[in-house]
């Protein structure tokens, strides 16, 4: 569900590595990534916050189609990909939460490399704090 | 040294440490569910100890999850910053192998009510901290609203019941402020320089940041003790002026239409100082009817007669105008400021046209006095008049109105008789006059 994978570090689950291997993306790409990414991470927790008992597949996939009008998931594999995950989203609320949490755990994740990302960006250009 | 996973996009020297981290917690996440499958089949001799020891853990990791995000939240005021912060310190604990990332996933989904988003977003409305230990530590602050000041102090209620001022006295006073719908409505009082009803905005009463001004942000609403007797005399004389120049400028037309009488009648006789010999002679001619060698003519003679007769006229009612009473003085400068038979033409013609001018200028001042009256006729009363005539002073100059009932030779002869920058004003003022209609 996370449309940042394509480009970004592996999740906290990865095979073990010796290295993380470089992205090359521009400030602009990495701030556009970081925005986005904030959005996404927002609409879950949107999702996990809402009471026991209230929450459904049906919140989900409204949450999609509300990311997907803002601009998200515009790569159409992307999008299909994300259409996949959904269709296979259980409908038990508990079960349901632990497959949100995990999307919460790789999408937080995913901005903690956007901020080391941003911050070499910034360590580049002579200094300065990162996002 | 340990690294601040909570704090480290603000130490860019970290970035490093920060990237050996995020590869060395990889490999730790790796590896965990072997280290859990080996733990969980330790526990597995014993059902009961499985259970106890699986909710030992849970509790752990709770706890663990608890301290980090309560750490991470702190200072946040945004309730949604505040998940997104609390998102990112679970998943930092994750990285460092703090709690295993199938726990953490559970906890962030809420799948097991380990984390209560909601909750964590509520704080920042209910604040920080608990308000009742804090009073009980530190006092507690009571505002208390003075007028024009909140003034705060802080006490603190002892074991004994005493009350206690803990900063010794006020603790801050702010000044009360005006919005900007305040500041513009306008409140009644006394003009102290004039002693007319007027209004004021409530702006002007106070400075920037609320202190009163000279006023001490209040208004006079009554003049000061023995300047309400002076205004009443000052502003009956005011008012008797007002009454003057209307009444005065009700005569004009009459004493417009008596200097061209007057004016007209100057070329039916001969004035000058042998005038009243000629007038006499006449007379005595028409009353015997006899030929008197040099005796003007009967229509002369009336002519004279009518144009003494209207020269005293205008006398009396100049005489009206300046407030006569009946003292010699008054009259006798009527009377040497009037046309007179005893006068050479040209001096009467002189005379005539000053006086025509005189009374256009009577007009003006009150046609501007209505106008002034009518701007605003709270302060515009007739208690203003002498107000009022000071302004119109400084646009006012008599020749203006006489100059255009002088002959072009007269006109240049006054010209002349002024200094090169009184010319000058002359002329801008003349200009004035004819865009103000008071000239033709």
């Amino acid at each position: 569900m996370n449309p940042f994978l394509q480009n970004g570090p592996p999740g906290p689950q990865g095979a073990p590595q010796q290295a993380p291997a470089p992205p090359q993306l521009t400030p602009e790409q990495i701030q556009t990534a970081h925005s986005q990414g904030e959005m996404f991470l927002s609409s879950l927790m949107d999702l996990v916050s809402k009471p026991r008992g209230q929450l459904t597949k049906q919140d989900a996939f409204q949450s999609a189609a509300d990311l997907i009008g803002k601009g998200l998931f515009s790569d159409p594999q992307a999008k299909m990909k994300l259409v996949g995950q959904l269709t296979q989203l259980p409908d038990d609320e508990t079960a349901l939460r632990q497959a949100l949490g995990q999307e919460v755990l790789q999408a937080s994740h995913m901005m903690s490399g956007f901020k080391v990302l941003a911050a070499q960006a910034a360590q580049q250009q002579g200094g300065g704090n990162a996002v | 040294m340990p690294f601040d996973y909570l704090h480290f996009p603000e130490n860019p020297f970290a970035i490093q440490q920060a990237q050996q981290e995020l590869i060395a917690a990889r490999n730790r996440n790796s590896m965990f569910p072997v280290i859990q499958q080996q733990a969980q089949t330790d526990l597995a001799r014993s059902s009961v100890g499985l259970q106890s020891d699986q909710a030992k853990l849970a509790a752990e990791y709770k706890g663990r999850l608890d301290g980090v995000i309560a750490q991470a939240t702190a200072g946040i005021s945004d309730p949604n910053q505040r998940r997104m912060a609390g998102a990112d310190a679970v998943t930092r604990a994750v990285n460092a192998g703090i709690v295993p990332p199938d726990y953490a996933a559970s906890a962030l989904g809420g799948a097991n009510g380990d984390i209560d988003w909601n909750a964590i977003s509520n704080q920042a409305v209910e604040g920080q901290g608990n308000t009742a230990e804090l009073q009980a530590q530190f006092g507690s602050p009571q505002t208390q609203d003075i007028g024009g000041q909140q003034v705060t102090t802080v006490t603190k209620v002892g074991p004994e019941g005493a009350t206690k001022d803990l900063v010794g006295g006020n603790a801050s006073i702010l000044n009360n402020t005006l919005t900007p719908g305040q500041k513009i409505a306008r409140v009644p009082t006394i003009n102290q320089q004039t002693g007319a009803p007027e209004t004021v905005p409530v702006g002007s009463l106070y400075g920037a940041t609320g202190e009163p001004n000279a006023q001490g942000g209040a208004l006079p609403t009554g003049l000061p003790p023995g300047a309400e007797g002076a205004f009443n005399v000052s502003g009956a004389g005011n008012a008797q002026q007002a009454l003057a120049l209307q009444n005065l400028a009700g005569g004009v037309n009459n004493r417009k239409a008596l200097l061209g009488n007057l004016q007209g009648a100057l070329d039916s006789f001969q004035p000058g100082p042998q005038s009243d010999f000629w007038k006499g002679l006449g007379q005595l001619a028409q009353e015997y009817k006899v030929p008197i060698p040099g005796a003007p003519p009967a229509d002369k003679t009336a002519a004279q007669e009518a144009f003494a007769k209207m020269a005293t006229q205008l006398a009396q009612q100049q005489f009206q105008s300046l407030g006569g009473t009946g003292t010699d003085a008054k009259l006798d400068s009527a009377i040497h400021t009037s046309p007179s038979e005893f006068l050479s033409k040209a001096g009467n013609q002189e005379i005539i046209a000053m006086l025509k001018g005189n009374e256009d200028a009577v007009a003006a001042q009150n046609d501007a006095w209505q106008r002034w009256q009518q701007a605003d006729p709270v302060r515009h009363g007739p208690q203003s008049f002498g107000n009022f005539q000071a302004q119109f002073n400084k646009i006012y100059d008599p020749r203006v109105f006489q100059a255009q009932y002088l002959s072009p030779q007269q006109r240049a002869t006054m010209l002349k008789g002024m200094a090169p920058a009184e010319q000058t004003k002359f002329k801008a003022e003349y200009k004035k006059a004819v865009q103000l209609g008071w000239v033709q």
